[in-house]
């Protein structure tokens, strides 16, 4: 038994070095031996700090430093927050008779931090509670503390309370914060994300606020640049384009380098009061993976395009230089470092899932690869799609379940549904059951109700893709059997905006240009590449809006030539049949029978895939 | 037309049908990359230790007896440490001496029992029964 005399300025440093070594060497850690290492140096690290609370007369303000270290390492590194309460709770006893705000609220900060580690609802809802209480009781003391429980708050609502909510709340706190500037723009960032994630509308004077903000402004690099990532995700999730911004970009991290070797960041909101802030993200290495990995996923409907096929040549930078940032070395705790660890893994399940995606838009199939699980059964139910095994596809897309929480893969995946009993009962014709057709018709519902109730009309991609399959579902040519329609329905309209934004100059890819650049037309903005979505508005609207024939030609033997970019093979087929139909009319001899032949042969293929001769 | 290639087939002819076989494959899910950046993210107050500088209150010759081992609370509640899973985390055995670079000071206060045992390096929180 080790029974030395030391000294408090000793024992503390001593408590230091432990941990500081542990985090040191925590990156290293690959043992259960070094693992059980480690915790010892915790342990004593801990215990150093105990002895020095239990064996001398410290004044409060060194109790309350010494407890908040305590609780630190408890709360970081053991599943001990009772004991961590308890500390804190008997120093907040003690500070009680004195004048000590500034203690005080750092004892009741670190309570919340335990009431948070403890991962639990009714917690959750008791901090909540108290943040209230608190939060009103300082309203009248003018104090900077204010905004540091704000924001507390905020984060447990998160955890607990429904989105529209939390968004509600989000506005009240950035409203009451606008004195401290960083803390503000941290949690303008914070609330874009949120919203973003939620599929809620976001207030147009905040986004504008977001966007204002300088890079000159007196605010720590790391921020300026999540503010860039937050504007990127915008426009990624509004899908229009992101050239500008990586351009931004390219000017602060060539100016800013050094500073980006640090994943933290300070935000004062007193000259008492710093918060720090950290994030892997931040890194300069990170940053440079995650733009990578963002450009992915915006240009990844562009895949089949040789010039712009990014995803397909920076998804498997992104997976390689991932793997690498998992081994680098980096001091923290252990529980930290498998908080990074779970992040990279989680970075290369979706890498997995955009490669699948990838896979099925250019070949109609995809490698078994590991993805997060709440996308396998899209991802599976669209290969049964294409397997033409409509049944068994419908049986994955029912397994999404979790619909609240996530509601662009419901759309996603009712939009797939809807498709599928709409082929059903346009097969079935005039034999249709009552019940097909009530199911198309609730589908259809469903996502009228999905998409109203959700930001997705701010998404031209969005817009048009319902567009698509309203026509589509309720007139003659496209379906056998139409869905009603009521008066008022804007969709035509839509479809013909939509056309006249992107349709297909001849032999051209979608550009947009328009011929006629002295009249002022009303037309939409050029949507985003993605074959299938351009193929079908033009396949649409060359049926129903366009009635020259010439242009109708044009169309038509464009959509022809799609079809052979990417995967689409039935979608080829229909344009086929349709430009054989405009070019005889239009007594192109020459268009027809070559039309006629490739036809032929894209017959025989599918023949040989699970179509029969009847 | 007289007739067409793929006419006397079952290949669809329709839009609608033609639909239930081919995925949107243009939708293209986004919910995950804003959650996990978001999720990213840790923060707290920093805490200025420069009250421990100073010990106004003690001599600063003071010092007391400070026993590493002994079991201030530890047949009760004995501390439980985080089992995290990492990468790599099969090895048998290595040879890198993690208490390397430590103080001597730090070095001679180890325990001489060992370190601290498995047992106590748990996946779970305690329940909260337990006290």
């Amino acid at each position: 038994m080790d029974d030395r005399k030391l000294q408090i300025g000793t024992l503390y440093a001593l408590s230091h070095e432990y941990s500081d070594h542990a985090h040191k060497i925590a990156g290293s850690v690959s043992t259960e031996d070094e693992m059980r290492q480690y915790y010892t140096l915790i342990s004593m690290s801990i215990k150093a700090l105990q002895a020095i609370k239990e064996q001398f007369q410290l004044t409060a303000e060194q109790d309350v430093v010494v407890t908040v270290e305590l609780s630190d390492l408890l709360i970081k590194e053991t599943h001990n927050l009772d004991l961590a309460e308890m500390y804190l709770s008997s120093v907040r006893e003690r500070l009680r008779e004195t004048t000590l705000f500034h203690e005080k609220m750092l004892i009741e900060f670190f309570l919340f931090r335990v009431a948070k580690a403890r991962d639990d609802s009714r917690y959750t809802r008791e901090a909540i509670r108290n943040l209230t209480n608190l939060l009103e009781m300082l309203e009248t003391t003018n104090s900077p503390w204010s905004d540091v429980f704000r924001f507390t708050y905020i984060q447990f609502c998160e955890r607990e309370e429904k989105p529209g909510h939390v968004a509600a709340k989000y506005l009240e706190v950035l409203e009451r914060t606008k004195v401290h500037k960083a803390l503000h723009s941290f949690l303008l960032c914070r609330y874009v994300c949120f919203c973003l994630e939620n599929w809620i509308e976001i207030r147009d004077d905040l986004l504008t606020e977001l966007l204002a903000i300088e890079n000159s402004e007196d605010l720590p690099i790391q921020l300026i640049l999540w503010k860039q990532f937050v504007e990127l995700l915008v426009l990624i999730f509004k899908d229009e384009n992101i050239t500008s911004k990586l351009s931004d970009f390219k000017t602060i991290l060539s100016s800013h380098k050094k500073e980006l070797l640090a994943s933290h960041f300070e935000l004062s909101v007193s000259p008492e009061i710093i918060i720090t802030v950290e994030s892997p993200i931040l890194q300069y290495a990170d940053v440079k993976n995650i733009l990578l990995f963002l450009q992915s996923v915006s240009y990844l409907t562009n895949c089949y395009d040789k010039r712009t096929n990014f995803s397909t040549k920076f998804i498997p930078k992104v997976k390689k230089t991932t793997n690498e940032l998992i081994k680098a070395p980096h001091s923290s705790s252990l529980s930290d470092q498998g908080s990074r660890c779970s992040f990279y893994e989680r970075l290369l399940e979706l890498c997995a899932f955009y490669e699948s995606l990838e896979g099925l838009i250019l070949h109609a199939n995809c490698e078994e690869q590991s993805i997060p699980n709440k996308y396998k059964p899209l991802v599976d139910g669209m290969k049964y799609q294409l397997e033409l095994d409509s049944q068994k596809a419908l049986a994955k897309f029912s397994e999404i379940s979790n619909f609240e929480k996530d509601p662009e893969l419901e759309l996603i995946t009712l939009c797939n549904v809807f498709n599928i009993h709409l082929g059903t009962i346009s097969a079935a014709g005039q034999n249709v059951s009552l019940d097909q057709y009530k199911i198309a018709n609730d589908t259809w519902d469903r996502i009228q109700k999905i998409y109203q109730g959700y930001g997705f009309d701010q998404n031209h991609i969005w817009r048009c893709t319902i567009t698509i399959l309203w026509i589509t579902s309720h007139f003659e040519p496209f379906t056998n059997v139409q869905l009603a329609k009521t008066d008022n329905e804007p969709y035509m309209d839509q479809l013909k905006w939509y056309y006249l934004g992107n349709r297909l100059s001849g032999g051209g890819s979608g550009d947009g240009n328009n011929e006629e650049s002295n009249t002022v037309i009303d037309k939409s903005p050029p949507l985003k590449k993605s074959l299938l979505l351009h193929f079908l508005l033009n396949y649409l609207a060359g049926s129903m809006v366009v009635h020259d024939l010439q242009e109708k030609c044009q169309v038509s033997n464009t959509c022809f030539h799609m079809g052979k970019q990417q995967a689409m093979p039935l979608m080829r087929y229909l344009a086929g049949i349709w430009n054989l139909i405009n070019c005889s009319l239009a007594m192109k001899g020459k268009d027809v029978a070559v039309t006629k032949a490739k036809l032929s042969s894209l017959v025989q293929k599918l023949l040989e895939s699970g179509f029969t001769e009847t | 037309m007289s007739s067409y290639p793929g006419e006397h087939t079952n290949i669809p002819k329709h839009l609608a049908e033609s639909l239930q076989y081919q995925p949107l494959n243009h939708l293209v899910p986004k919910t995950e990359i804003s959650a996990l950046l978001h999720s990213t993210f840790s923060w707290t107050v920093k805490v200025n230790n420069d009250v421990m500088e100073t010990s106004p209150s003690l001599p600063l010759n003071e010092s007391v007896s400070f026993q590493l081992s002994s079991p201030s609370n530890s047949a009760e509640d004995p501390l439980k440490f985080k089992r995290i899973k990492l990468q790599g985390m099969d090895k048998e055995s290595s040879s890198t001496d993690i208490f390397e670079g430590l103080s001597a000071l730090a070095k001679s206060m180890l325990p001489h029992t060992g370190t601290v045992n498995s047992d106590l390096v748990v996946a779970n929180a305690i329940p909260h029964s337990q006290k």
